[in-house]
């Protein structure tokens, strides 16, 4: 007897199922009312495993639908959003839901217009609070599809997991290593946006990616963990992503090296800058830090000051940075939604056609990724900075890949050039100061530089410096351009984790170094 | 929000029908619904914006299945918003697909002999949210910061933000050897952070948290406020090693990022207190406990996520590392494989942002982390310092050199003075020092304990630091520019 199978349903078939009923239930909104709505569905699976002993598996689906309203009253916007997960069997009646939520939104902006309304009327203070013409917003329909070589259907479960446990075998065997643990998912996901003004938007894309961590004890303790993925099918475990390597390679690179770094002493403590050559991978997290978060136009406009912080190049629209250097001429950064990296997409979560955005162009700064309501208030179109981790919560300004630009120094030519220094590779933990104007960023190796060459390596170091003196400084940027993914950048209460890609080139400037802050 | 009869109901058939499967051992059926409303503030004088900036809320319930089958193998499988018994079957069937051969699985959770020690400690107003309510709370706050703003002379670059969250969370579970358990609870958080630009970039923050509504402070926007005109005439200080006087934020901030005394991070050899049990690690001034019982604190649990009556776990004692936290897996992993004795009660499901979430396994969290108070009044623990600095809100505290060491550093955010004499003098210029400091190493040497306890959430975090303020010796503090144009 021939074994019943059934038919696989993408995740753009889901949404597909879908579309028509979603688009019909944020048409006419009401007056003076804006509404947008978003749909997600993703598959796949995922392994964990710990020395090559499995900790959990599992495939997977999950849906997801989030309405935002804006209602316009008396001078003032009010803004409600609803937002939830969503089952299986939701998904032949979703209309009502759709149609429940948004009223839920609706009422909720209402809610909010009303009392903002007296406030603004009643406290001189609250005469900045503004009204928002979304429904001015120009109207998309788009299909955007990227596909997988090898698409995660073609793996059974559990040969994904045998291949971790295998690799994390193999990790805790070099020597010094404690623990090798790896976390694997492979999948897709499909995104629907829609709102009153007419768009209709549907994003879809493989996923797969690796989170390797390694412990290790020899002279002294240290630990190390990094990501490799891409928005790609299974081809992205055999090297099509942004190290180059297999999943097996990368693995045991990061165990080598982490073991290698248990032996080394701790980096020493500068009193004073010193030059710094910060590789690619190091500079990623740099420019993701330093730059990037302060070009996001909430940010900068102080809607993030509780939280994320806001941005020490603008203090206001009169008052700011725009124009003047914030950084040695040598210095261009960008925001490019095209590159493939993990912020690569079309259309942002406020259905705003993405592109590209120059923070700083030769050491000047120039521009900064906005939504709807900051482009209104920046005096700039909106470029497509929006973005969530789910459709049950609202959108966000986050970097997309966001860069140091390349320059002309050949990488070996730059480190030769350097007579003393230190050399800074691998990304590791940032913290960041309230406007982002100063910082103290760990690596994953530092190494001496004498005459041009590495020399000793050290373990638990990273710089510090004020932001602005460490742009500034910088004096020979390499042509050895990399982008590299990170996939846990936080913001928004409740948090949103969203990935995002950072790239750069190597770069030579000072900084303090520092290491450990006890004896160790 | 769904009914908590509907997750008993739930789980109760789920365990009744899964139990028949012929190849599980064990099934255990975990279901919970939580609704997050969460209000964003944020006003600024001298730039448009949008006073209750996000007015929104997050729903989520479901099904989670743990299967022990009869291979040896061991299964998790989950349905989102479906709590019918189809769901049920869809979890199970998704756990026997991508089962596990775990070693160090011995067997699922047993009823515990202990009695549930809290009841309706919850709020019914939180977890039936009143959106008209809510909203007027969002303005009062706004509003009486701005009240407070008016006293003053006007500010040139006035901006604040903040936020209110009203977290219901529900949970049901039964399970084959016995476990049957409902707990409702109920978070209510809120603060502002009030920055007047024109006056040097000073700030002043406020919070509050309790689980029941009535009991929560609107006045945390004047508050604020308040402390941000307290702090004009701010001045910066040099590079160098001072005592610090630390207030209920910082304790908390530095615990939530930097103190992990999970059993599971001490099995991946990931935590700075492994192979530390017994041993000093703290002054012998500093007792630690988790305490899953205290009353309107938002930490407070009755049942953990493994259907056991939460207990209280003592952690340090008098400085010595007694214990470390666990769930019923690594309690008996470690009894099994090193014949070590833990609770394993802290087995909770926490999703970000909050709530018990049916969609993961349970993991390892605190619940109340609470560090006992002293005897000092704020007066007294200034007294004890004589020259130094009373920081009191600290910004992005992270354990720089990783999880193995207890290195941290931080930049110095506002609500903090220098300490001249035994007593509060100037205000301490926001975001113009960073702390480079081991954890260890600074509570090594601690100068005294206050005698008020706060908890406190850190953004991002579900763990509860409830605190005294403490002051500690020597630690080193770094100038750093701080300049917002």
């Amino acid at each position: 007897m021939k074994k019943h199978v059934e038919p696989v349903q993408t995740s753009l078939d889901r949404v597909r199922s879908v579309q028509d009923v979603l688009v019909k239930a944020v048409r006419v909104p009401g007056k003076n009312t804006y509404i947008d709505l978003r749909f997600d569905a993703s598959q796949g699976m995922g392994v964990g495993t710990q020395n090559g002993n499995p900790l959990g598996a599992g495939v997977d689906y999950d849906f997801a639908l989030g309405v935002r309203a804006f209602v316009r009253m008396a001078n003032v916007t009010g803004m409600g959003f609803v937002g939830q997960s969503i089952s299986l069997r939701d998904l032949d009646r979703l209309k009502p839901l759709a149609v429940k939520i948004k009223s839920l939104s609706i009422r909720r902006a209402k809610l909010n217009a009303v009392q903002k309304a007296k406030l603004k009327k009643n406290r001189a203070n609250a005469s900045t609070v503004q009204s928002i013409a979304y429904d001015e917003m120009p109207a998309h329909k788009d299909l955007v599809e990227a596909t997988a070589k090898k698409p995660f259907r073609e793996l059974e479960v559990q040969d994904f997991l045998r291949r971790v446990n295998s690799l994390a075998r193999a990790m805790k065997k070099q020597q010094n290593i404690q623990s090798a643990l790896i976390q694997a998912y492979a999948g897709e996901g499909a995104k629907f946006f829609c709102n009153s003004n007419g768009s209709e938007i549907l994003q879809v894309r493989p996923l797969a990616e690796s989170f390797v961590y390694a412990t290790a004890q020899g002279k002294g303790p240290v630990d190390y963990y990094a990501t490799l993925g891409a928005y790609k099918g299974l081809e992205a475990f055999e090297g099509e992503n942004e190290f180059g390597v297999s999943l097996e390679a990368f693995g045991m690179d990061l165990a080598k090296g982490t073991s290698e770094l248990s032996n080394a002493p701790v980096a020493p403590t500068t009193s004073k800058p010193v030059t710094v050559v910060t590789n690619p991978h190091f500079n990623s997290l740099m420019v993701h830090e330093i730059c990037g978060h302060p070009s996001e136009a909430d940010r900068a406009l102080k809607r993030e000051t509780a939280w994320a912080g806001r941005a020490w190049w603008y203090h206001s629209p009169q008052e700011n940075w725009f124009g003047k250097p914030v950084a040695s001429p040598l210095v261009s950064v960008f925001s490019d939604p095209s590159l493939d990296g993990y912020g690569r997409y079309a259309y942002d979560d406020e259905g705003t056609k993405a592109r590209k955005v120059e923070h700083i162009r030769e050491g000047v700064l120039t521009d900064f990724l906005n939504s709807v309501d900051t482009s209104f208030i920046l005096g700039a179109k909106p470029n497509g900075g929006m973005r969530a981790s789910s459709a049950a919560v609202v959108p966000l300004i986050r970097m997309n890949n966001t860069c140091f630009a390349p320059g002309e120094w050949n990488e070996e030519e730059l480190l030769r050039d350097t007579r003393e220094g230190f050399y800074i590779a691998g990304q590791k933990i940032p913290s960041i100061g309230d406007t982002r104007q100063n910082f103290r960023i760990t690596c994953w190796k530092v190494y001496e530089i004498k005459n041009g060459e590495l020399g000793q390596l050290y373990r638990m170091g990273g710089i510090t410096s004020d932001s602005l003196d460490y742009l500034k400084s910088i004096d020979a940027v390499g042509k050895d351009f990399k982008l590299y993914n990170i996939p846990n950048c936080g913001k928004g209460t409740p948090m949103q984790t969203m990935k995002v890609g950072n790239g750069a080139p190597t770069m030579r400037g000072l900084a303090r170094v520092t290491g450990g802050e006890a004896s160790l | 929000m769904i009914s908590l009869k509907a997750l008993r109901d739930a789980v109760d058939d789920g365990v009744k029908w899964a139990g028949r499967q012929k190849d599980a051992i064990g099934v255990e059926v975990f279901a919970s619904s939580n609704v997050l409303t969460t209000m964003r503030l944020g006003l600024a004088n001298n730039i448009p914006s949008n006073a209750l900036e996000e007015f929104k809320s997050l729903e989520d319930f479901g099904i989670g299945v743990r299967v022990h089958f009869n291979t040896g193998r061991i299964g998790f499988g989950k349905e989102s918003s479906d709590l019918s018994l189809n769901a049920v079957k869809s979890a199970l069937e998704k756990a026997r697909k991508s089962c596990i051969k775990d070693p160090f699985f011995v067997s699922l959770p047993q009823p515990a002999k202990e009695k549930q020690a809290i009841k309706n400690y919850h709020d019914p107003a939180v977890l039936k949210f009143n959106d008209v309510q809510g909203v007027k709370r969002a303005y009062l706050v706004l509003d009486g910061a701005l009240s407070a703003v008016e006293k003053r002379s006007s500010p040139g670059g006035l901006n604040m933000t903040g936020e209110l969250d009203f977290l219901g969370e529900q949970m049901a579970i039964a399970s084959t050897t016995g476990i049957s358990a409902v707990d409702q609870s109920s978070i209510v958080w809120g603060h502002l952070t009030a920055t007047l630009e024109g006056e040097k970039d000073v700030a002043g923050m406020h919070f509050d948290s309790n689980t029941h509504i009535k009991n929560f402070n609107t006045g945390i926007g004047r508050e604020a406020v308040e402390r941000a005109f307290a702090s004009v005439d701010a001045r910066p200080v040099e590079t160098g090693t001072y005592h610090l006087a630390l207030g209920h934020q910082v304790i908390c901030d530095i615990f939530s990022n930097v103190f992990d005394a999970s059993l599971q991070s001490v099995d991946f050899n990931a935590s700075f207190l492994q192979g530390k049990k017994g041993q000093k690690v703290f002054d012998e001034a500093i007792t630690m406990y988790d305490d899953p019982h205290l009353p309107y604190t938002i930490g407070s649990k009755a049942f953990n996520d493994e259907g056991q009556p939460t207990v209280s776990t003592p952690l340090v004692e008098k400085g010595k590392l007694v214990n470390f936290l666990s769930n019923d897996y690594y309690a008996k992993k470690f009894a099994r494989e090193k014949g070590e004795t833990y609770l394993g009660r802290n087995g909770f499901r926490f999703g970000g942002g909050g709530g018990r979430n049916y969609s993961s396994e349970p993991g390892i969290h605190s619940t109340n982390l609470v560090i006992q108070k002293g005897s000092l009044s704020q007066k007294e623990l200034f007294e004890s310092v004589d020259h130094g600095l009373y920081i009191d809100r600290i910004w992005y505290t992270y354990p720089v050199n990783g999880s193995k060491v207890s290195d941290f550093t931080c930049t110095v955010r506002g609500n903090s003075y220098v300490i001249r004499n035994g007593e509060r003098a100037e205000p301490l210029l926001p975001n113009s020092v960073r702390i480079n400091a081991n954890l260890e190493r600074m509570l090594s040497t601690v100068m005294g304990i206050g005698k008020v306890q706060q908890p406190i959430i850190v953004w991002g975090s579900e763990g509860v630091v409830v605190t005294p303020e403490i002051a500690v010796r020597d630690v080193h503090v770094e100038r750093i520019a701080r300049f917002l144009m």
